[in-house]
């Protein structure tokens, strides 16, 4: 299962998978495209090497709700939002498995290469904040933000977004 | 994912087609390196192909490393990209593992 709508405003992308890792890619994919639909006034060397640490972060958080919050089972379902404002990328997953909190779970410094546990240390490396809570209908939310830009973010469509600075 | 095998005399190098080792084919890449291993001990894995490395896909690479070591055998890798050299240089891949330019260099690294 996999289905893509973009929202009115064009600036928040939603994607709906099972809790399948097959569909990594697609999440990565909606990442990507996301931030190429904004025109963000910074370095592209810049850019590029934050669109590939949000890619690392979006996999690695994907991948431990699919295998902690559902066991590795397929059939659930999971929201996967996306948008860019201020020059800040916001990744939102909504799901209804094992709730996790990372806010207390304490992230270990890698020091060498291992060859599990890596998933949390990556992903406070790669982005600025990570935020755990419960929606109004108690399905487990996790938001990751990253700022790609202190200047000015334009969508694609010629909506400005405001400015930051 | 059906990774191919070219040897150049006792050292093979293992050619990852995949553009992306994650959580959804790590097992089957570790399935690839451990049918390697049974005929080979000098192994370069080549990862010119490759474009997004995570955890598990990492994790599969320092589990093939410690295989081989473990039966006096030892990897390199070789032609690594953009993303996944940064995500190696966070984790100080380098501790571990030794990272070439070229397959030719990576070969050459086994008969210095």
């Amino acid at each position: 299962m996999l289905e893509l709508s973009d929202s009115v405003s064009r600036r928040k992308r939603s994607l709906f998978i099972s809790t399948d890792l097959k569909y990594l890619g697609e999440v990565r994919g909606m990442v990507r495209s996301t931030c190429q639909r904004c025109r963000i006034e910074a370095d592209a060397e810049a850019i590029a090497k934050s669109v590939d640490e949000l890619e690392l972060a979006v996999t690695e958080l994907v991948s431990n709700v699919v295998r902690h919050g559902f066991d590795g089972r397929p059939g659930g379902r999971l929201e996967v939002d996306t948008c860019v404002e201020n020059g800040v990328f916001a990744f939102c997953l909504t799901h209804d498995g094992k709730p996790f909190n990372g806010n207390s779970a304490a992230i270990p410094e890698i020091t060498d290469p291992q060859e599990g546990g890596m998933g949390l240390f990556l992903i406070s490396r790669c982005v600025d904040s990570i935020l755990y809570s419960k929606t109004a209908d108690g399905l487990n939310q996790i938001q990751i933000l990253k700022t790609l830009s202190t200047t000015t973010t334009t969508t694609e469509g010629g909506e400005n977004d405001e400015r930051n600075n | 994912m059906n990774a191919t095998i070219e040897k150049h005399g006792d050292v093979a190098v293992l050619f990852v087609p995949n553009e992306a080792v994650d959580a959804s084919n790590a097992a089957d890449f570790k399935r690839d390196l451990e049918s390697a291993f049974q005929e080979n001990i000098k192994v370069v894995l080549d990862l010119a192909n490759v474009e997004f490395v995570d955890s598990a896909g990492l994790g599969a690479m320092v589990w093939g490393l410690k295989q081989l070591t473990a039966s006096g055998g030892d990897m390199c890798l070789c032609n690594v990209n953009g993303s996944v050299r940064a995500l190696f240089e966070l984790v100080r891949m380098h501790k571990l593992v030794s990272v070439f330019n070229s397959r030719d260099e990576a070969v050459e690294s086994f008969n210095a």
